[in-house]
């Protein structure tokens, strides 16, 4: 996401990342994990379920992809330590146009799932051109 | 007698690996929502709307 940044800026989109952690154990990943956007702490998970986002099951959690990734971090010195938090919350992505309403809506269905940038700049290139006012006509 | 739970709650629609439940979909009001930032501040979304924003739900962080 960090390598998306500019993209995203020269889109003119905001990011806001929400995170179920206590805020100083978020601000301890954001710092760790260089994290340039706003991060949000959500520790009770109210919007986690107003956006609708659920526990998995063992299955998306433990999905082939995501043992292939963490297969992967292994191989680079990665060394799990026991999860503080729920490892069962999935994520997702939504991206919220000028007017209040959702241009994008992105559940994850395992850990790896997110939407490409290009998808997202995609969603809000059709919603920049729905929500900006017309130019006015010349002369008119 | 009859059957505890005889409707069946509709499919989500990305799938059965998540629990039944509202989802949201494009087009739909984003539900609006205040929480407080890393930095110690206050963060609404509704007063985002100069910009397009994407809000990214993390999962666990260790």
């Amino acid at each position: 996401m960090q390598q998306s940044q500019a993209s995203l800026a020269a889109a003119d989109v905001r990011v806001a990342v929400v995170g179920f952690a206590s805020a100083s154990r978020l601000e301890a990943y954001r710092s760790e994990h260089r994290i340039p956007f706003v991060c949000l702490a959500d520790p009770a998970r109210e919007v986690y379920r107003a956006y609708g986002l659920a526990r998995g099951t063992l299955g998306a959690v433990f999905h082939p992809k995501t043992l292939g990734r963490y297969l992967d971090l292994l191989r680079h010195g990665w060394r799990p330590a026991l999860p503080a938090d729920d490892p069962m919350q999935m994520g997702g992505d939504f991206l919220v146009g000028r007017d209040g309403r959702l241009l994008l809506a992105h559940y994850s269905r395992h850990p790896a799932d997110r939407p490409s940038v290009a998808t997202i700049l995609a969603a809000s290139g059709a919603a920049g051109a729905d929500a900006e006012p017309r130019p006015p006509r010349p002369g008119g | 007698m009859s059957r505890k739970g005889g409707r069946k709650a509709p499919r989500p629609g990305y799938g059965a690996a998540l629990e039944a439940r509202a989802t949201l979909c494009t087009g739909d009001v984003a539900p609006d929502f205040t929480l407080p930032d890393t930095d110690g501040g206050s963060w609404r979304l509704r007063d985002q709307r100069d910009r397009t924003t994407l809000l990214v739900f993390l999962r666990y962080t260790g």
